[in-house]
């Protein structure tokens, strides 16, 4: 009975693969695949060389650098407070709340940082109007060189709650005796955090980033595509965005192709190297 | 943990607490935010000065929108795909799970392996677009439910739940004379409501916040469009033209504000109402799915 499942799997899984050959090949919208004439590393070439991926490629490795950074910090910073915290109520109540937007659609929200930060009528530049701060709402997202750090808060807003619940998890599993001997030695709070609770995190740590690094330099379409604007293209406009534009919109299928398979390569490459560096120190993925 | 407090620790707690209280406000309060100016009355809510209750109560923004027929339709679609897309996806996915989990299935490894790569390598987006336009898929609603029938994330997630179960309730039945199929569909589904009811929540939220599809395959046809989609063409929209004024529609006056605001609050209201359930399972689902082979 899995035979039809597996055959599904062929279907969207692989056959999508044999379209790979578009991207050694000058393929025409209309024409057969095999019979398009083969131009080799031709439509590679001219991906690396093209200003627009070079851009995109910058704005790839920035973006997700910089949520993998704050997302991360963020996590950690709120799992670790949620556990010195005694009133376990409290904790549930606040577990709760920073987790939702993780299941809200970015869609969802897109639209409300879009409004909130609207330069007519958004909440932002209404209180600070009201506080003297500006005499006239700011258009964030007409600000081109703002918009790297207005996505890494609005991502980080959006996963650090639940990023915080595997952190937790590790935290919890460390056995209390080793609190209890750090008391006896008359341990401080701030001493417990950075001997006992930090050491417990990093292999979870490691392999969360081991995971995030393999998307560092291609990751990420929805929410550019979603907050990005003509206007900050230059800064929002990432690789896969590339693709759907150069590939679908103006109908270069060999050219879209051929960035879909660099994303797939890096990925896997990135991936890989990370997992035998982080083999050394016995935290690898696989 | 420690049983004495010394005062400089309490002033630590008590800065914690603030600190997380603000945290917490901080992500909700957008939310409640746009819960607002949706009850709010359209010309006043464009004043500005909205922060923590209705100025002036409203449900006509609510009323515009279901009334609005698009957004009836896409509202309908919405639904029915999620529920369509859950029911065949955790039915198919449990499915393989199950084969998967029996010792005496011969291509375990190879189709575990097979599964494992479809994780890691795609096509890319020209190539499963071509895919779909050669299916016919295009422009369909079954565009929306026939690619997401196997995910290799639920497939596994199932199958380490399965794994625990006990050989003998299998092999009793196999015994009476059932068939794979009938167990499956008849003991194991039944005994693995905690697992089903994870990845069926995973599958629900994942169908009903998706949109790209839509706007990949089916912009076309107005008639398939779902909630998520007019959101985000909504957003665009007004995007780029910033200064879009009051537009009359019959009686009312309607701005894009509120009724995107209202429509951001109609598309959130489902995943609040499934959050409570959801919260019991997914943490636990979390972990199965972060198990390593």
């Amino acid at each position: 009975m899995s035979v039809p499942i597996m055959l599904h799997l062929a279907l969207f899984q692989f056959v999508p693969l044999w379209g790979w050959l578009m991207a050694f090949k000058d393929y025409h919208i209309g024409q057969s695949l095999l019979d398009a004439k083969w131009v080799g590393l031709r439509h590679f070439r001219t991906l690396l060389g093209h200003d627009g991926f070079l851009q995109d490629l910058r704005n790839n490795i920035v973006m997700n650098s910089m949520q993998l950074a704050l997302g991360t910090a963020c996590a950690v910073a709120l799992a670790i407070v949620l556990s010195e915290l005694r009133s376990k109520g409290f904790v549930r109540v606040v577990q709760t709340m920073t987790y939702l937007p993780h299941f809200v659609s970015m869609v969802v929200v897109a639209n409300i940082f879009v409004m909130l930060l609207s330069p007519d009528g958004g909440l932002v530049n209404e209180l600070m109007i009201k506080l003297g701060w500006i005499d006239e709402g700011i258009f964030f997202f007409g600000k081109a060189t703002w918009f790297w750090t207005l996505h890494t808060i609005i991502m980080t807003w959006k996963g650090f709650g639940w990023g915080a619940i595997i952190y937790l998890a590790s935290i919890s599993g460390i056995d209390p005796g080793l609190y209890d001997a750090a008391h006896v030695d008359g341990a401080s709070r701030w001493q417990r955090v950075k001997y006992i609770v930090l050491p417990s995190i990093i292999p979870t740590l490691v392999l969360l980033t081991i995971l995030d690094i393999g998307y560092l330099m291609t990751g990420g379409f929805e929410s550019q595509f979603l907050l990005g604007n003509v206007i900050n293209s230059e800064y929002s406009e990432v690789i896969s965005i590339l693709a759907l534009r150069i590939g679908l919109n103006e109908g270069d299928f060999s050219f879209g192709t051929a960035v879909g398979i660099f994303n797939s390569v890096v990925s896997m490459t990135l991936v890989l190297i990370v997992n035998a560096i982080a083999r050394r120190y016995k935290s690898n993925l696989f | 943990m420690l049983l004495h407090r010394t005062t400089g620790e309490r002033i630590v707690d008590a800065f914690l607490y603030v600190l997380l209280a603000i945290a917490a406000i901080s992500t909700v309060y957008p939310f409640l935010y746009l819960l607002i100016i949706s009850l709010n009355e359209t010309t006043d809510a464009l004043k500005g000065g909205l922060y923590l209750l209705p100025r002036k109560f409203t449900l006509e923004n609510y009323a515009y929108v279901f009334e609005n027929g698009k957004l009836a339709r896409a509202a309908l679609n919405s639904v029915l795909r999620t529920v369509i897309h859950t029911v065949i996806t955790v039915f198919c996915c449990g499915m393989l799970a199950y084969v998967l989990s029996r010792r005496e299935f011969v291509f375990r490894k190879l189709f575990s392996f097979i599964l494992i790569i479809t994780m890691y390598v795609s096509g890319g987006l020209i190539p499963t677009y071509l895919l779909m336009k050669s299916l016919g898929l295009m422009n369909t609603f079954l565009v929306y439910i026939v690619p997401g029938i196997v995910s290799a994330f639920y497939v596994f997630v199932m199958r380490t739940f399965f794994e625990q179960l006990p050989d003998g309730l299998v092999e009793s039945a196999h015994i009476d004379g059932a068939n794979d199929f009938r167990v499956y569909t008849q003991i194991i589904l039944w005994i693995s409501l905690p697992v089903v009811a994870t990845v069926a929540l995973y599958a629900a939220v994942g169908a009903w916040n998706s949109w790209f599809d839509n706007y990949l395959y089916n912009s076309r046809n107005e008639k398939l469009a779902v909630l998520q989609y007019e959101l985000q063409k909504m957003i665009q929209t007004v995007e780029t033209s910033n200064s879009e004024g009051g537009d009359g529609v019959g009686r009312r006056i309607i701005s894009p504000l509120t009724i995107k605001a209202t429509l951001t609050i109609l598309v959130t209201v489902p995943i609040l109402l499934v959050y409570p359930f959801l919260q019991k399972y997914f943490v636990q689902g979390m972990t199965l799915g972060a198990m390593k082979d």
